[in-house]
């Protein structure tokens, strides 16, 4: 299958297919650390970022051949990882949604009620000392949905333009626009009292 | 351009400064304040990609694809003769797979579908010889019985070659057919039986009619097998005009019609077939000796010939 060598990537993937297992390596130091950064906000845990991007390589190693060109290479291996994402985001939340059920008291009366869960909202008064910002953002993209999240991290954090959005995240240019309106909107509602 | 509008743009195309959108910011310090904090955030944001790299990651990658059997991709790169050396013996051994099964088949097919040999027109002795017959193989001998009747009422029934099983045998299985020396039919075959004494189509059909022997090749013998080996009544009668002895013999090994052969049994019980003019003939097949070896008829010369000749 033609590859479209517009870049070091497109070359990389050329000479991975004429067996140069140098090239693999090459494409993996050149897009590990965007594509652990993006899992890391997706996920929120070390180990759940590395082991997806783990898999995200694998994926792509088995599938190279299978790459046609017609977008770039790191929207290609974007769009794989946010897919790993989704499904291991599901996953966790049917987990907590198990985990939460069993979260049950029992009172002296034998009367049950549930755990309430503890509040994973940041703290105003640490966000508002100063410098919090970060921290502030970190939560607050923890507490917006998945889909407004991606949108935010590839948009805002990793800079990605609205074509490589709409390729990444398999979308028009119309429904990246309007997604990531909603999205910072939902953005603003969880800062709303945190930052400023 | 209204607030709403303003904070809409903002958040689809963010922080313009152009065209309505500028001139609202700079006249409404509300939409400022807002768009000074999506400033932040954005810098902010941007100041989070700048985050570590696990040191382990790298070599936890390269582990796992090494650790991966090698795509298809990759393997015809590496090996490009591969698939070559591969491809020669298994599209070897496909086709003498297909030439073996078609090899096969055709060979069994004609079996299948053999037409059902026709039914040997065997000639076969009157009743009364026939119950009185006691030979093993097929070798049926009356000792010591009276030469005129016994040859009368011996006179061998010969079948018509038309007259065939009504129903074909079953695909794949070979009719009856009756061995060298091999036992009469019986009286509840039903087999369409020629007068008695009539040759009729027999003599045209018994393949040995001629006054030299004829031995016939394997090929010969399997065709025979195929098609029926015929049987006629002889007499074998001691030269010094004793008691005669009747036998069935196969037509290959029977004297032609009107035809006298002398045999001559050894003291070792061996025979010789020798014609009218004192020629030694062979004994096709064995057939005459393999009759007479279990009868042990004395030593001395004997005349042979067709009952009816």
């Amino acid at each position: 299958m033609p590859v479209t060598v517009r870049d070091a990537d497109g070359r990389d993937v050329l000479r991975f297919r004429e067996g140069d297992e140098s090239a693999f390596e090459a494409l993996v130091l050149r897009h590990e650390r965007q594509l652990y950064q993006i899992a890391l906000r997706m996920l929120g845990s070390r180990e759940d970022a590395m082991e997806a991007v783990q898999e995200t390589f694998l994926r792509i190693f088995r599938s190279l051949k299978d790459f046609r060109g017609n977008a770039a290479f790191r929207t290609w291996a974007v769009g794989i990882l946010l897919n790993l994402c989704r499904s291991r985001i599901v996953s966790t939340r049917e987990r907590m949604r198990r985990r939460e059920m069993a979260l049950v008291k029992v009172d002296d009366e034998g009367e049950m009620s549930a755990i309430d869960p503890p509040d994973q909202r940041p703290d105003p008064e640490a966000a508002a000392l100063g410098g919090e910002l970060r921290q502030a953002l970190e939560r607050a993209l923890g507490q917006v949905s998945p889909e407004h999240r991606e949108i935010l991290i590839l948009r805002e954090i990793q800079g990605m333009e609205y074509e490589e959005l709409g390729q990444a995240l398999g979308c028009a240019h119309g429904t990246v626009k309007s997604r990531l309106c909603r999205a910072r909107q939902a953005l603003r509602e969880a800062l709303e009292g945190v930052w400023p | 351009m209204r607030c709403e509008e303003f904070l809409r743009v903002m958040d689809e195309d963010g922080p313009v400064q152009s065209g309505d959108a500028g001139a609202h910011l700079a006249s409404c310090p509300a939409c400022r304040r807002a768009f000074e904090e999506f400033l932040s955030v954005r810098r902010e944001f941007r100041a989070m990609s700048d985050g570590e790299t696990p040191a382990d990651l790298h070599g936890l990658i390269m582990a796992r694809v090494r650790a991966e059997p090698e795509s298809g991709s990759r393997r015809a790169g590496r090996f490009p003769w591969f698939r070559a050396a591969w491809a020669g013996p298994i599209a070897a051994v496909v086709l003498f797979a297909v030439l073996g099964g078609w090899a096969v088949f055709h060979e069994i097919r004609p079996f299948r579908k053999m037409p059902p040999p026709p039914a040997p027109p065997i000639a076969r002795p009157a009743p009364q010889a026939l119950a009185k017959a006691e030979a093993p193989r097929g070798a049926r001998a009356d000792l010591g019985r009276p030469s005129a009747q016994g040859m009368n009422e011996s006179r061998p029934r010969e079948v018509a070659p038309a007259a065939r099983p009504a129903e074909p045998p079953e695909a794949g299985l070979a009719a009856p057919v009756p061995l060298e020396g091999g036992p009469f039919p019986t009286a509840g075959e039903s087999r369409q039986s020629a007068p008695a004494g009539a040759e009729g189509p027999l003599a045209q059909s018994v393949p040995m009619a001629s006054a030299a022997p004829h031995n016939p090749t394997q090929l010969e013998q399997e065709e025979d097998a195929a098609q029926g080996i015929f049987y006629v009544l002889c007499s074998l009668q001691s030269e010094d005009n004793g008691s005669p002895i009747v036998v069935s013999l196969p037509a290959t090994a029977a004297p032609p019609s009107d035809t006298r052969w002398w045999v001559v049994v050894k003291r070792n019980g061996g025979i010789q077939i020798t014609d009218a003019r004192g020629q030694t003939l062979a004994d096709p097949q064995g057939g005459i000796e393999s009759v007479l070896a279990p009868l042990h008829p004395p030593p001395g010369r004997y005349r042979l010939q067709r009952a009816n000749g």
